[in-house]
């Protein structure tokens, strides 16, 4: 492979770097005395483009063999995946038009096009090391980002927060990851499933909680999910939406990725009785956490933007369901999940937008601002209820089937239904959730508004990615194969990628993959020479 | 064909929804021609139902091949007899509230939501799709309530949200547990019920989802939800709740939970027959003491659920029957009696507590109502020639062979039952005055209205035809226990 | 233990300092001191490195971060800030905070001691093969994708430094900032452009052939 194969490959990502610099330069060298407003048409505009063209670029590039050493994985489901992070980036930029947050509009694009170069790298990468620069990559615009309300003290503290708690995790991470290299001399995901066993060691499950910590502040799952409502509620509505929805995919399919693709021999068993040792009970005592914790605190929110952020922490908790079911189908119910959740919390963050833009209140939305909603906008209002339905998974919409799959696949894995106190425990929490997204539908159709009602003004681009998401919602929800057969774990294209079920099968899988790790690649650790030691005691061990 | 009452249903919401704000009456007419539609599209149903002891299937398409889901649709003689009721209380519930004009068109569309729903899991056989149908009818509840509802409506309607969907969670549970179970997976009802599941699986699952479908056909002690729901809601919703949401409950036990889980029906047989004997008996005497007229009602539906409950834990074909023709006979006859007290009464004289109505003498001022009453409070009673008759006896009868002492109790209730119909009739209706009313506060009510002659007289009717020909209805269901699925839960029985 | 003893006690006393010092730049009253403190623990880390043998990471640390890094940080101090801020002090439930700190820095060094594979010894001399020119090759060729990210990390850096930096237009801002607020974003806009910068270049010590 040559630079220019590379240059191929990487067409897409490099398209939006592009698109970045492009509305960086002209906002910057063309447009600075020019109104507001024009501004952020013309970085919004020259965004949309460039989007499209990565998209358009994403869905007529052939599969590509993996880069060296698994650094970049192309595939189907991560070219699908890359299309929803680039629409939901562009979806946060069209939101952002005529809000008042900040005058840095081409600074503000570039840095949302950043994050999603990273998220894109993110979903492709099979590697420690690209993994972990991209996860830095999608995680630094989106502190900046988070700040970008200088008139807000409560978006500066968010961002700090964030910045903060974000920093200590991603160290966390770092160390839990060069454990996991010291052990097994290796940075793929393939050289770690093929040496990582959990055994009586204990740095294996020093390494193994490190990892998890940091992929658990990455996701908001409880008790690492002290910065999310602070976020949520601080951070510009836009950007809290592209955290909410954008970087839950990425950091979602990566978190499922490493472990289900690259630590399968130590996952050990929830099962209620006969629990064994290993990420798979860690991973549910975190979902066990989040669900509890997220759904209870809802209840007592008075922010619709501070209860979405509880409410997503549930919902990472079901979402790690799915990963500890640590099935091809958990994979597919999990993608499914995350996609239609960014969706639909993009869709009610950009409700929330309109309303907060509405309201003008200084300290932001209250669940109160939506009280009589319905009158002074139906079409609005029927959106609202659509996502918040979703959310508490009702069907028809998407919210319902994708817990429905993840109970599914959870309630399959694992010998004799060991799992199924986990899903007992998931829908209970969820019959709690809908008593909290009733009393936003109950301010929005039931409670009538003060005065007259007064028409909500809503921009035409707005409403209609609003009603967009909202009918994708509904039709996901109806006809939900058409999203699933995109990620058929039967495809052999995501085998080869390394998406991985059935521990078992692991080691064969490896071979069958790993030929191709070449001899030059294969010492050319060079750079931290105490490796090959550890190389040779860790065979010595088993 | 018959799917197309759920279709029409929903397009009818949708159109509903998207009428003009401010006229309510285009609103009430796409409704009103929505559900007629759907009742003479259930009638022809019935008619075409050629072979009737069989399973006719309406439509079998794969919905969702990643977890073995079907877009199944079908019927047998139980689903028409429920999907005929629906249509009834559907039409009925819509001219009772044809002076709705505060967001008519929300309203209309809300019930016409419902109402699909309903009809969806009427003639759902597979598992999922009962579900989606299911929980499809929560929500629509919850604004019909909180939006035009009256006494303590928000409370009323969260409680209402609340219970119907934790019942809904642990259905859930226990469809995932049995999908996750079954030695090939599915959710057709038919293939499960084929699949022997170990006995020790079904005797933790059957109870949760019997006891989930159970909630919302009032099963003592969930059954709080129904008094204070049905006080709440509007007249139309209190129809629709009474008359036809809490059959859902009860038709999810008799055609899900039961013939899925015969080994965990066997081991709770005799705790839920207790139960559903003490609702009978608990709702009866909670009613007799109660100062609000629509709690009287509200709980009198308790109290004849019970009997439904009570048949279907008979497990003989006559208990069984009569359960069936008890949810179509309580569905008709409670629509009645909200429609009179929530539409008729209180809609007039703006209160409910019989002390107050006791002065009005409401027999001089609303003649048709009184009468009304009079004769749904005598079918509400059992009096022979009224469809309550023949499914209470049967039910006592069915009942008596299997749990003797349960069948005394139940008939203790049938005397209850009369003695509170009796007391609200005489207060509400018939009242000692104390020769201080004037006639000014009579000619204020305005005179009863052509749509609520309408529907109170398409309600008596299918009650008196009922009664006195039962066997319309009985010649759909009897076929039905004949079909495979319900077939082994007379053999589960050893009759 | 035979691994207590083999711990070479020049490690422990550059441990030592690094510590000491990252714990004074972060509580230290004066920010000055602070950024000296800094400047003093990217010193025990390129010593560190150094006593690894990683010569080239060692003093591209020393070249890149005491030479450069450490220097702007101190600058920028001195130039944004009046000598008289105070900052609140150290969080009043310190006791609190040590316990934790113990309970953790305890759970990550007993599972790391009593493995195994940890205690043997070196199987083969710490020579290093590491040469710059092949880090060169590598980071061009095999590495090449994660560099250009990283090159992106620093540009968005950059970009968010600069941003959070600026004071906007007083013309937009219709109602004039209150001081309390100046004085928020005052101080939020120093720490993470600094910190920034940091992280996102110690993620990638090595970046620079």
């Amino acid at each position: 492979m040559n630079y220019m194969e590379l240059l191929g490959a990487l067409a897409p990502e490099a398209i939006v770097v592009l698109t970045a610099l492009v509305a960086l330069a002209v906002d910057l060298l063309v447009l600075r005395q020019a109104p507001q407003n024009a501004r952020q048409v013309v970085a919004v505009s020259i965004t949309a483009v460039g989007i499209l063209a990565a998209i358009i670029a994403l869905s007529v590039a052939a599969p590509s063999p993996p880069w060296m050493d698994g650094l970049l994985i192309n595939h189907s489901t991560t070219a699908f995946l890359k299309q929803t992070l680039l629409v939901l980036a562009l979806v946060a930029g069209i939101l952002s038009i005529q809000s008042r947050f900040t005058q840095h509009t081409g600074e503000y694009v570039t840095l949302l096009l950043l994050s999603t170069v990273g998220m894109m790298l993110l979903v492709s990468s099979d590697n420690l090391l690209l993994m972990f620069v991209a996860l830095e990559l999608t995680s630094l615009p989106l502190y900046v980002l988070t700040a970008f309300n200088k008139e807000s003290p409560s978006s500066s503290e968010a961002s700090l927060k964030y910045f903060l708690i974000g920093s200590l995790s991603a160290a966390c991470l770092l160390f839990g990851i060069s454990l996991l290299y010291g052990l097994s001399g290796g940075i793929t995901w393939t050289q770690l499933a093929t040496t990582l066993r959990a055994g009586s060691e204990p740095i294996v499950y020093l390494a193994l909680i490190l990892t998890l910590i940091g992929f658990a502040f990455k996701v908001a799952a409880a008790p690492f999910h002290l910065w999310a409502p602070d976020v949520y509620q601080g951070a510009p509505t836009p950007v809290a939406a592209f955290i909410a929805s954008g970087s839950k995919i990425a950091s979602f399919y990566m978190f499922a990725r490493i472990f289900m693709a690259a630590l399968p021999g130590t996952a050990g068993s929830a099962a209620w009785s006969g629990a064994t040792p290993g990420w798979v009970p860690l991973v549910a005592a975190l979902a066990v956490v989040s669900m509890i914790l997220g759904n209870v605190a809802a209840i007592a929110q008075r922010s619709v933007k501070r209860l979405l952020a509880y409410s997503a922490i549930g919902h990472a908790g079901y979402a790690l369901l799915a990963i500890l079911s640590n099935t091809e189908q958990g994979m597919g119910s999990l993608l499914y999940y995350v996609v239609t959740y960014a969706v639909t919390a993009m869709g009610a963050f950009a409700v929330v937008n309109v309303i907060e833009r509405d309201v003008q209140a200084p300290n932001g939305e209250s669940l109160t601002d939506f009280a009589g909603l319905s009158r002074r906008s139906p079409l609005l209002s029927l959106c609202l209820l659509v996502f918040v339905l979703s959310l508490a998974g009702i069907p028809p919409l998407a919210g319902f089937f994708g817990k429905f799959y993840i109970f599914i696949a959870t309630a399959q894995s694992g010998t004799s239904q060991g799992l199924i106190w986990l899903v007992m425990l998931a829908i209970g929490t969820s019959a709690i959730s809908l008593y909290y997204y009733l009393q936003i539908l109950k301010q929005v159709y039931v409670v009538e508004s003060v005065g007259q009602p007064t028409p909500v003004q809503l921009r035409p681009a707005e409403s209609a990615c609003i009603v967009a998401m909202a009918c994708t919602v509904l039709i996901l929800g109806c006809a939900p194969n058409w999203l699933i057969n995109r990620f058929s774990p039967n495809s052999t294209e995501v085998r080869r990628a390394g998406v991985i079920t059935k521990p078992s099968t692991t080691l064969e899988l490896a071979a069958e993959i790993h030929p191709r790790i070449t001899a030059p690649l294969g010492t050319a650790t060079g750079l931290v020479q105490k490796r090959p030691q550890f190389e040779t005691t860790t065979a010595n061990a088993q | 064909m018959l799917a197309w009452t759920i279709y029409l249903s929903f397009l009818g919401a949708a159109m509903a929804a998207l009428a003009p704000k401010d006229r309510p009456t285009i609103a009430r007419w796409i409704a009103l021609t929505t559900s007629v539609l759907g009742l003479g599209i259930g009638l022809a149903g019935i008619l075409h139902q050629t072979n009737r002891s069989a399973l006719q299937t309406i439509v079998d398409v794969p919905w969702i091949p990643a977890i073995h889901a079907r877009y199944l649709l079908a019927a047998d003689g139980i689903s028409l007899t429920l999907v005929l009721l629906t249509g009834i209380a559907a039409v009925a519930g819509i001219l009772f509230s044809w002076n709705i004009t505060h967001r008519a068109n929300q309203f209309f569309a809300f019930y016409l939501t419902l109402i699909g729903g309903v009809y969806g899991v009427f003639l759902s056989f597979d598992a999922f799709l009962f579900f989606v149908f299911y929980e499809i009818a929560i929500i629509p509840k919850y604004f019909l309530v909180a939006i035009w509802g009256s006494t303590n409506k928000e409370y009323g309607a969260m409680k209402l949200a609340l219970y119907s969907f934790v019942g809904s969670a642990l259905v859930l549970v226990g469809l995932i547990a049995t999908y996750a179970h079954a030695g090939s997976p599915t959710f057709s009802l038919l293939e499960l019920a084929r699949q022997p599941l170990p006995t020790s699986f079904q005797v933790w699952v059957f109870p949760l989802v019997f006891v989930g479908f159970a909630i919302l056909a009032g099963l003592w002690p969930f059954h709080t939800w129904a008094p204070t729901g049905h006080v709440a809601a509007p007249t139309a919703a209190s129809m629709l709740l009474a008359g036809v949401v809490m059959k859902l409950g009860a038709y999810g036990a008799l055609r899900v939970a039961m013939p899925l889980f015969p080994e965990g029906l066997a081991a709770w047989r005799d705790p839920l027959a207790l139960l559903s004997v003490i609702g009978i008996l608990a709702g009866a005497g909670i009613a007799l003491i109660q100062k609000d007229f629509k709690f009287v009602v509200g709980y009198s539906s308790v109290s004849h659920m019970g009997f439904v409950l009570l048949g279907l834990m008979t497990l003989s074909v006559t208990g069984l029957s009569g359960a069936v023709l008890q949810m179509f006979s309580h569905g008709i006859i409670a629509s009645l009696l909200f429609a009179v007290v929530g539409r008729m009464i209180y809609d007039r004289a703006h209160t409910r507590e019989l002390s107050a109505l006791e002065s009005l003498q409401l027999s001089r001022a609303l003649p048709f109502a009184a009468i009304t009453f009079v004769l749904a409070s005598l079918a509400s009673m059992g009096l022979p020639g009224f469809s309550g008759f023949v499914a209470e006896l049967q039910v006592l009868m069915g009942a008596w062979k299997t749990f003797p002492l349960y069948a005394a109790l139940a008939g203790i209730g049938i005397l209850i039952g009369v003695a509170y119909t009796l007391r609200v009739l005489v207060k509400a209706f018939f009242g000692q005055s104390n020769g201080t009313i004037e006639a000014a506060t009579h000619e204020n009510y305005a005179p009863i209205s052509i749509p609520e002659r309408i529907g109170a007289l398409l309600l008596l009717g299918t009650s008196l035809l009922v009664g006195i020909y039962p066997r319309v209805l009985l010649d759909l269901i009897l076929p039905s226990f004949e079909t495979p699925l319900m077939k082994p839960l007379l053999k589960g029985a050893g009759l | 233990m035979r691994m207590l003893s083999d711990i070479p006690i020049a490690f422990l006393m550059i441990a030592a300092v690094t510590l000491v010092s990252a714990v004074c730049a972060m509580s230290l009253r004066n920010l000055v001191h602070c950024g000296l403190c800094l400047v003093l623990t990217f010193v025990g880390l390129a010593a560190t490195y150094l006593h690894l043998s990683a010569e080239f990471v060692g003093f591209a640390q020393v070249l890149v971060y005491v030479g450069a890094v450490a220097i702007l940080i101190v600058f920028t101090i001195l130039l944004t800030r009046n000598a008289e801020v105070t900052l609140s002090p150290v969080s009043q439930s310190s006791l609190v905070g040590l316990g934790i700190a113990i309970a953790v820095c305890g759970s990550l060094v007993l599972p790391l001691v009593t493995s195994p594979s940890l205690r043997r010894l070196p199987a083969q001399s710490l020579a290093p093969d590491a040469q710059v020119q092949r880090i060169g090759e590598k980071l061009m060729a095999q590495y090449v994708i994660p560099l250009e990210a990283l090159a992106l990390v620093l540009t968005a850096a950059m970009i968010g430094a600069v941003v959070i930096a600026m004071r906007d237009d007083p013309e937009r801002n219709d109602p004039s900032p209150s001081p309390q607020n100046q004085k928020d974003t005052g101080s939020v806009s120093n720490s993470p452009a600094g910190t920034a910068l940091n992280s996102s270049s110690s993620t990638s010590s090595s970046q620079r052939p």
